[in-house]
C-alpha cells in the first residue's frame, strides 16, 4: 500500500512538461520571488561577526574596545589571544574582520610614539568583508579621537573642536533611490525579473513551433514579474523614485523582449535543443552581462559592445534609471528603444519564422 | 564503461553540456570580470567654497586610483543633471561655508552624492573619499603626528577584485550544474527514446562515466582556469585530491537521482538552468550565511553545492587547512551516502515494473 502510494508519487514527480502543466510557471514564479526576497529580508547584513585581538590587555585598550561595541552591521564576537587564532577563525568565515592592538600600545601612546592599529579584514567573501571594513573604518577613527582628546582637552578644546581638530573633514553621503543602501532592492529588483525572463524564453522554445501555446505559457511565466514588482513595492514597501507607470512599462518591455529574442533565436536555429541551449546560456550570462554587480563600463570593449545584445541589460538600465532614480524616462531612450527592438525581432523576420515553424521536424 | 563515455561524446546535448560549457564557460566568466576594481570612474566635483582646502581636497581625490574627477559644475544643479545622464556616477559637494567651519575649528561637512544603481561605484567613491578624509589633518595639528596610526590590511583577496572572488564560488557550481544537466538530459533522451526504463547497471555506468570525465574537468575547472586568469590559488595537490573526492561523488550522485526524474529530453534546462543563481545565494558567497535566515540556512545543506564551494572558498582563496574544512567534506560524502541510497531504493521500488537486470 505505502509502495504504491510512493510509486504513484514518484510518477507524479517526474517532470515531463505536459504532466507539470501550467502549474510550472505558477510554482517556479513564486518560489523565486519568495526565495529572494526572504533571503534578503534584513536589507542589509545584521550583526556580523568580526573580533578583537588585544595584546596589550591594559585598561586602555579595554575602553577602545566598549567604544567598538556599539555598531548595526557587525558585532565584535570573539577576543583572541593572538593573530593566529583571528585569522584561522578568518579563515573558515567564522569573522569577517578584526582588529589589532599591539604589544606595547599604551606604553607607546602615553609616550607619543605613535602606536598602531591594524584592522584586517576578509576580502575573498566580498559583501560580508566590505561591511566589516566600513565599521572598523570608522572604529579606527573614534579611536584615533578617543586618543587625541587627552593632549586637546588640556589645551582648553571643547568637545566639538577636538572632533574637529582631530578629523577636520566629514564626509555626508547621500544615497539618492536606495538611502539604505538595502540589498533587497539591489539583488532581488534584478535577479528576480532575470530568471523569471530566462524561464520565459525557455519555455517559449521549449513550446515551439505551437507558436500560440508557447506566447500563452511564455506569457504565464512573464505575468510574474509584475506579481514581484507589486510584492516588491507595495506589499514590502521598498522605495521606488518612478512611477508605477514606469515599472509596468519596462516589465512589459521585458517580457516582451523576451519573447521576441526567443522567437528570434528559434527562426535561426530552428532546433528545440539548439535554441533552448542558447537561450539558458544567454539567460545566465545575462545576469552578468547586465552590469548590475560589476558595470559594463569597466568590461573590456568587446564585452561593452556584447552587452546590448542582451535584453536584461537594457532592463537594468532603464530600471535603475527610470524606476530606482526616478530620472525622466528620455534619459534612457537608447535602452527602451534596444528592447521595442527586440520586441519586434520576430514580426521583422516573420516570413522567414513562418516558414521555419511550418517546416519544423523534431529531432531529438 | 568506454560505451558510456563515448555517448557522451557523440551525443551533440551531451557534448554541449559536459564538454563544451564546461571547458569554455569559465572562460567567458573570467573575461568579463578580467578588470576586477572600479578604476577612474567619472565624478563631477562642485566647489562652491573656492579655497585651497577644498581644492587640495579635489585633488587628493582625484588622485585615488578609484576616481577620476572628470567635470567641476558651477551649480550642484548641473552636476545632478550630469549624474542623471550617466555621465558621472558620484557628485562631490563642497558648500560655500565650508572653510568657516574648518577656522572654527568644528568639522566641515562635504556632501557626497552616489549613484545607487552600481554598488561597486557607490563604494569605490564613499571608500576612496573617507580614505581621504581620514589623510586629512587640520594645521593645529598639522606638525604633530597622528596619535595612533591605522593601518587598513585587505585578507585573501589583496587586490578587492570581483571576479578574483566571485570565480572562486562559481566554478565549483559550474561543475554542479553541468553534471546535473548533462545526465538528466542524456537519461531523459533514453527514457524518451522509448527504453522506459534504464537497468541499474547500466545506469550507474552511465554515472561511473561522468564520474571519470568529470575528474578531468574539475582540474581543468579548479585549477587551471584560476591559473590563466591569476585567481588566488593557496591550494596544494594534496588537499585538491582530498576535496574533489567527496566533490566528485556528491556531484555525481546527486546528478544521478535528480535524473531519475526526467522523462523528457529538453526539459532538464526548464527546471535546473535557473536553480544556478538561487544555488549561488545559498552558499553564502554573495550574501553572507550568518546573515541568511535559519530556515534557508537549513534548505541549504540539501545541495552538494553548498559544502563544496564554502569548502573550496576556504581552501582556495583563503589558504584554509584541510582540517578547517574537514566537516564539509564529510557533509559531502554524507550526501553521496544518502543520494546513492535514494537513487537505489527509488530504482529498485519504484520504478520497477520497467526493470530488467540484464541489458
Amino acid at each position: 500500500m505505502m509502495r504504491e502510494k510512493a510509486k504513484s508519487l514518484y510518477e507524479i514527480c517526474c517532470l515531463t512538461y505536459r504532466q507539470v502543466g501550467m502549474l510550472f510557471p505558477v510554482v517556479a514564479g513564486m518560489f523565486t520571488i519568495i526565495f529572494f526576497t526572504s533571503l534578503l529580508d534584513s536589507g542589509i547584513p545584521q550583526q556580523l561577526p568580526i573580533a578583537v585581538v588585544d595584546l596589550d590587555q591594559t585598561s586602555t585598550t579595554a575602553s577602545l574596545q566598549r567604544k567598538l561595541a556599539s555598531f548595526q552591521s557587525t558585532k565584535i564576537v570573539a577576543n583572541y589571544a593572538n593573530v593566529t587564532e583571528a585569522r584561522e577563525a578568518m579563515q573558515q568565515c567564522d569573522i569577517y574582520g578584526y582588529i589589532v592592538f599591539p604589544h606595547g600600545f599604551t606604553e607607546d601612546l602615553l609616550s607619543g610614539r605613535q602606536p598602531d592599529i591594524s584592522y584586517y579584514f576578509n576580502t575573498a567573501i566580498f559583501t560580508g568583508g566590505v561591511l566589516a571594513q566600513k565599521d572598523m573604518m570608522t572604529i579606527a577613527t573614534l579611536g584615533k579621537a578617543a586618543v587625541g582628546q587627552a593632549t586637546l582637552r588640556a589645551k582648553g578644546l571643547t568637545e566639538d573642536q577636538i572632533m574637529g581638530v582631530l578629523q577636520p573633514y566629514k564626509i555626508q553621503p547621500h544615497m539618492t533611490g536606495n538611502p539604505w543602501s538595502n540589498y533587497n532592492i539591489y539583488i532581488s529588483a534584478m535577479i528576480v525579473p532575470g530568471i523569471i525572463y530566462l524561464l520565459l524564453t525557455l519555455l517559449l522554445c521549449y513550446y515551439m513551433p505551437k507558436i500560440g501555446r508557447a506566447v500563452q505559457n511564455a506569457f504565464m511565466m512573464g505575468i510574474f514579474i509584475f506579481v514581484f514588482q507589486f510584492y516588491l513595492y507595495v506589499i514590502l514597501g521598498l522605495p521606488h523614485e518612478g512611477s508605477w507607470w514606469s515599472v509596468m512599462f519596462i516589465s512589459l518591455l521585458l517580457v516582451g523582449s523576451g519573447m521576441g529574442f526567443a522567437l528570434f533565436i528559434f527562426a535561426l536555429i530552428p532546433s528545440r535543443r539548439m535554441s533552448m541551449s542558447i537561450c539558458s546560456l544567454w539567460g545566465v550570462m545575462s545576469f552578468s552581462m547586465s552590469g548590475a554587480a560589476f558595470p559594463v563600463d569597466l568590461m573590456h570593449p568587446l564585452l561593452r559592445a556584447l552587452s546590448y545584445l542582451f535584453p536584461l541589460r537594457h532592463y537594468f538600465m532603464s530600471y535603475q534609471m527610470t524606476v530606482l532614480h526616478g530620472y525622466p524616462i528620455g534619459y534612457s531612450w537608447v535602452h527602451i528603444a534596444a528592447m521595442i527592438l527586440f520586441c519586434a525581432l520576430p514580426l521583422l523576420i516573420y516570413p522567414y519564422l513562418k516558414y521555419q515553424v511550418r517546416t519544423f521536424i523534431y529531432t531529438d | 564503461m568506454f560505451k558510456a563515455l563515448k555517448n557522451i561524446f557523440t551525443d551533440e546535448g551531451t557534448l554541449i553540456l559536459a564538454v563544451l560549457v564546461p571547458l569554455l564557460y569559465p572562460l567567458v566568466y573570467s573575461f568579463i570580470y578580467t578588470n576586477e576594481v572600479v578604476t577612474d570612474m567619472p565624478v563631477c566635483a562642485v566647489d562652491m567654497s573656492n579655497t585651497p582646502e577644498s581644492r587640495n581636497f579635489i585633488r587628493a581625490y582625484d588622485a585615488t586610483p578609484e576616481v577620476n574627477v572628470v567635470y567641476k559644475a558651477p551649480t550642484l544643479a548641473e552636476a545632478k543633471q550630469l549624474m542623471e545622464e550617466q555621465k558621472v556616477h558620484a557628485v562631490i559637494y563642497f558648500p560655500e561655508d565650508f572653510a568657516e567651519h574648518w577656522v572654527k575649528m568644528e568639522q566641515s561637512p562635504i556632501q557626497l552624492y552616489c549613484d545607487m544603481g552600481f554598488i561597486l561605484y557607490y563604494k569605490a567613491a564613499y571608500m576612496s573619499a573617507m580614505n581621504v578624509v581620514l589623510a586629512q589633518k587640520h594645521p593645529l595639528t598639522a606638525g604633530n603626528a597622528d596619535p595612533i596610526r591605522v593601518h587598513q590590511i585587505r585578507t585573501f583577496n589583496t587586490i578587492e577584485g570581483y571576479g578574483n572572488f566571485l570565480l572562486q564560488a562559481i566554478l565549483p557550481l559550474i561543475i554542479q550544474q553541468t553534471l546535473l544537466l548533462a545526465l538528466a538530459c542524456e537519461v531523459g533522451t533514453r527514457r524518451q527514446r522509448g527504453q522506459k526504463e534504464i537497468p541499474v547497471k547500466r545506469h550507474l555506468t552511465i554515472g561511473i562515466a561522468y564520474l571519470l570525465l568529470y575528474t578531468l574537468l574539475s582540474a581543468y575547472l579548479l585549477v587551471v582556469v584560476p591559473y590563466i586568469f591569476n585567481f588566488t590559488q593557496t591550494i596544494s595537490v594534496g588537499n585538491l585530491f582530498a576535496y574533489m573526492v567527496p566533490m566528485l561523488l556528491s556531484m555525481v550522485t546527486f546528478a544521478l537521482l535528480i535524473s531519475l526524474f526526467f522523462k523528457r529530453r529538453e526539459t532538464p534546462f526548464i527546471y535546473i538552468a535557473f536553480t544556478s543563481i538561487i544555488l549561488l545565494f545559498l552558499t553564502g558567497a554573495s550574501w553572507p550565511e550568518q546573515a541568511m535566515p535559519v530556515f534557508w540556512q537549513w534548505v541549504a545543506w540539501i545541495f552538494p553545492s553548498t559544502p563544496a564551494v564554502r569548502a573550496f572558498m576556504r581552501l582556495n582563496a583563503m589558504g584554509a587547512d584541510l582540517s578547517m574544512v574537514a566537516h564539509y567534506l564529510w557533509i559531502m560524502l554524507i550526501q553521496a551516502v544518502v543520494y546513492f541510497a535514494l537513487f537505489i531504493w527509488i530504482k529498485l521500488h519504484l520504478s520497477k515494473k520497467y526493470n530488467s537486470y540484464s541489458e
